[in-house]
């Protein structure tokens, strides 16, 4: 089976003095739904341009194992395509560049886009699904989606997401999307990585992390002997995150214990920096 | 990818055309209707507009990329860094060498140099332009402010050759030789091969190339700071290393003489003009005085004094003055300097006890009718009569005395030819022909061209009237440029005058016209292929043989008698180079070689020997 691993080695870009990325290792599995998350200006648009070439680290490598350049698809939140041409101009050229016999036309049937508008004319929902289409087109092995997601309607957004499902089971595509919250992404993602400050705080399976990830509410009380990566004080009592939480693990029996989703489990990580990047 | 670019440089290409078209039109209602026709005016800015070319090609490399918005979405393409380059430059290279054959077409097919720049100062740049454009091409910042940035570059680029080739000479000539002497108009000295030139202006502009090779392989989306950083990272030591080099290379190509004018007295006596002084030698002796340009087609020499226009730079600005010298005594004084910042037309004429030079206010881009004016001095009294001159910028070929009255004969340049006026020296003057090429007045003839003959006239006081038409080939050429007869429009006695016409650039004839007989003869020579007529005045027609094939080299001096062409000076196993090797003068031949000046006087051609003349 050919490698399409994606290894990333010691990789760091910086912008004049500031480091963006610093110093990342880790690696892609083919087939792979991962998704990247942290607060504005944590490093996750750059890594992903890092990883899609449109930006080159200033030290460290990305390994695309036998994943051709062609194969490599990249939307960002620009939505860089030439601006003057129209849809049927942009899916010429896009066609000839990439070596694509034929549109992926799926998703523009659904939104009914006249191809003989310019670039520049589509809405920001309507581009980056325009995009979208062209990418899929090529079949990508490495799909890079940067925060285009909540530009789109809900309506959109559905026909955005079921392409990418689809892409995955056609392909088996390694699709690494950047974004604030996991609501936009629905169920997609398979592993969560979480950035700040150009590090990776955690990067986990979507399973593992929803399963270590609790919220503990103690009442008055204060809780100093467990793993807590962050907590606050509510109306209804001192809130504690706890990671990993460790069944079997006995609690006072007048605090609750709860479940939590990924979007809350993505706030109590940045809250507390993950323990200020773990002490 | 490369059919994209293909298109839109085509496109590009095509704008530009039109622009070009309209700019030079609107330069040739604006300035030069008045003198030149729209063909001539479209070759002179050829080479400029060529140039802007190449700043623009290399400039908008990625501009289409940029106003798309495009640019990330180039770097997702699934070529390498280089490959991209390859795309994006060889289209505009190749339209920029297409445009440049058209150049080189333009050149062969022109008779005379039209163009603004000489060739190898055009060919130094034209290129680097190029390449220094492409390298800050990428920023995308503002294409405004790239662009200036860009040209104060390529400023810096041209200043930086020509310091150098400033800083070379003038260590060569131990010497100050002046920063206008530099690099682009060393070339015309013969001082350094062209192709010397050539290779110092591409080395200093390899470091723009490379340097924006090495930074753009790392080119990527990030501010055009990082971009500019690694850029001077490799540019500013691959640069002073360009530098050093380009001395020794500059040095290495310095293997002609330093240029100095020479200029053969009529009393033999040679005065040689360096750089910031002037050497006169008598033959045994050699004398140091200031400053003085005499030339030998712009000067007028009587008997005392030689007679020349220059001028001084003062705080930067030119200040212009007629100068005279004392072939004697060697004083030299100054005998008009004319008002405000107007300048003097080189060329000085003289006929018996009066000069002629004309005043002007004019500048290259402005002509200021009405504010040129001819200035007639005594040379005895060195009293000035100052009159206006409201036919332009004009040449003067002959004068006619009658009843002690002078009539200056003078020519006009005009679209299509020339127009003939008589000028009296109180400043009025008269129109009285149209000629097709610039007229010749000898033997009290005067000769000009029309409709394919030969106009043969007299002028006098009560006009002009034709004598004899004679009908001649269009192609052939009389050497009839006022400057072959010097300054002096005091012709003297000539039987016969001759010239040429060339079939190609290797087989030419003759054609000799008599003045007596106002008969046309052709003549042919076996042995001449190439070469060219000058005129003595009144001391006969010299032909300059040029070696058969190749550039313009002499290896021999013939003089015309009659149907004759009788070697004068051949020379066996030397070859010299036009213009640099060999001065023709009224009094003499001068050829220099690298031991030194040998002068052959007239006119029995006698071998004079001068102390010291190198």
């Amino acid at each position: 089976m050919a490698n399409e691993k994606i290894d990333v080695k010691g990789l760091n870009v910086s912008f004049g003095k500031k480091n963006a990325v610093k110093n990342i290792d880790i690696t892609f599995n083919s087939g792979e739904t991962v998704l990247i998350a942290g607060r504005n200006g944590a490093g996750k648009s750059t890594f992903l341009r890092a990883l899609g070439g449109l930006i080159v680290p200033d030290s460290g490598k990305v390994n695309y194992g036998e994943i051709n350049k062609d194969k490599i698809g990249i939307i960002t939140d620009k939505m860089s395509l030439f601006e003057s041409y129209s849809l049927k101009e942009a899916v010429n050229f896009h066609s000839e560049i990439f070596g694509i016999n034929k549109l992926n036309s799926n998703i523009l049937d659904q939104i009914n886009i006249d191809m003989d508008r310019k670039v520049s004319e589509l809405s920001s929902g309507e581009r980056a699904l325009f995009q979208l289409s062209l990418l899929i087109s090529q079949k990508p092995k490495l799909l890079l989606i940067d925060e285009v997601i909540y530009m789109m309607d809900s309506y959109i957004r559905d026909f955005f997401l079921e392409a990418v499902i689809e892409l995955i089971d056609e392909v088996g595509t390694t699709i690494i999307m950047v974004n604030h919250t996991f609501s936009d992404t629905g169920k997609i993602p398979e592993r969560i990585i979480i950035m700040e400050n150009g590090k990776i705080l955690i990067d986990e399976s979507r399973d593992k992390l929803l399963q270590n990830v609790k919220k503990v509410i103690t009442g008055k009380e204060e809780l100093t002997d467990l793993p807590s990566i962050f907590s606050r004080e509510t109306p209804l009592g001192n809130e504690y995150f706890l990671y990993p939480f460790k069944k079997g693990k006995t609690l006072n029996k007048d605090f609750i214990v709860e479940d939590i989703g990924l979007t809350e489990i993505i706030k109590a990580f940045l809250g507390g920096s993950y323990v200020k990047e773990r002490d | 990818m490369l059919k994209k670019e293909i298109k839109e440089v085509l496109k590009q290409t095509f704008f530009l055309i039109i622009s070009m078209f309209f700019f030079i039109y609107f330069l040739y209602l604006i300035f030069m209707k008045q003198d030149f026709s729209f063909s001539d005016t479209f070759l002179i800015f050829y080479q400029m507009w060529l140039l802007f070319f190449s700043f623009f090609f290399g400039i908008s490399l990625f501009s289409s990329e940029i106003r798309n918005k495009g640019v990330e979405y180039l770097l997702t393409f699934p070529v390498s860094r280089a490959k991209l380059l390859f795309y994006k430059i060889f289209p505009r290279f190749a339209v920029l060498l297409i445009f440049y054959f058209v150049y080189l077409g333009f050149r062969f097919m022109s008779s005379t140099d039209p163009f603004l720049f000489s060739s190898i100062s055009f060919n130094s740049i034209y290129f680097s332009i190029f390449f220094i454009s492409v390298s800050l091409s990428v920023l995308r910042d503002n294409f405004v402010a790239n662009s200036v940035a860009t040209f104060f570059l390529i400023i810096l680029y041209i200043f930086t050759v020509n310091f150098v080739g400033y800083v070379v000479l003038s260590l060569y000539f131990k010497t100050d030789v002046g920063f206008g002497l530099a690099l682009f108009t060393i070339d015309e000295s013969f001082i350094i091969k062209p192709v010397y030139i050539f290779v110092l202006s591409t080395l200093l502009a390899l470091p723009f190339l490379f340097s924006f090779f090495l930074a753009f392989k790392k080119f990527d989306v990030r501010s055009s700071r990082n971009y500019l950083k690694r850029f001077f990272k490799f540019f500013i030591p691959m640069f002073l290393v360009a530098m050093i080099l380009s001395f020794f290379i500059v040095n290495s190509g310095l293997d002609g003489y330093p240029y100095f004018d020479y200029y053969l007295t009529k009393n033999n006596k040679v005065i040689k003009n360096a750089y910031s002084n002037t050497y006169v030698y008598d033959g045994n002796s050699r004398q140091e005085i200031p400053r003085f340009s005499a030339r030998y087609y712009s000067s007028y020499e009587d008997k005392t004094f030689i007679y020349s226009s220059m001028y001084k730079r003062v705080q930067g600005k030119r200040e212009w003055g007629l100068f005279r010298l004392n072939k004697d005594t060697l004083k030299i004084d100054k005998i008009y300097a004319p008002e405000g910042d107007n300048a003097l037309v080189r060329k000085v004429y003289g006929y018996r006890d009066k000069i002629a030079v004309m005043e002007t206010a004019d500048n290259f881009y402005r002509k200021r009718e009405g504010k040129r004016s001819i200035i007639f001095i005594d040379t005895g009294t060195l009293k000035i009569n100052r009159v206006k001159n409201p036919n332009g910028f004009f040449s003067f070929c002959g004068v006619i005395e009658s009843e002690g009255k002078r009539l200056w004969i003078s020519h006009v340049i005009r679209k299509g030819g020339v127009a003939v006026y008589t000028v009296n020296e109180d400043g009025t003057s008269n129109k009285i022909l149209w000629s097709e090429r610039r007229p010749l007045y000898v033997n009290n003839r005067l000769i000009s061209y029309r409709d394919g003959h030969f106009v043969f006239g007299q002028v006098s006081e009560a006009g002009y009237k034709e004598i004899k038409k004679v009908k001649i080939d269009r192609e052939y050429h009389i050497p009839i440029y006022p400057g072959f007869f010097g300054g002096d429009l005091k012709r003297k006695y000539t039987r016969f005058i001759y010239g040429k016409k060339m079939y190609d650039r290797s087989d030419m004839d003759f054609l000799k016209v008599d003045l007596e007989t106002l008969e046309i003869k052709m003549l042919s020579f076996d042995y001449i292929k190439r070469g060219i007529i000058r005129k003595l005045s009144g001391e006969g027609t010299l032909f300059l043989r040029f070696k058969e094939t190749g550039p313009a080299e002499i290896n021999g001096v013939f003089r015309f008698e009659g149907d004759k062409l009788v070697p004068v000076k051949i020379f066996e196993g030397e070859i010299f180079k036009f213009w640099m090797d060999i001065g023709i003068f009224n009094k003499g031949i001068m050829v220099r070689r690298k031991k030194g000046i040998t002068i052959y006087s007239l006119p029995e051609y006698k071998e004079l020997t001068f102390k010291k003349l190198n």
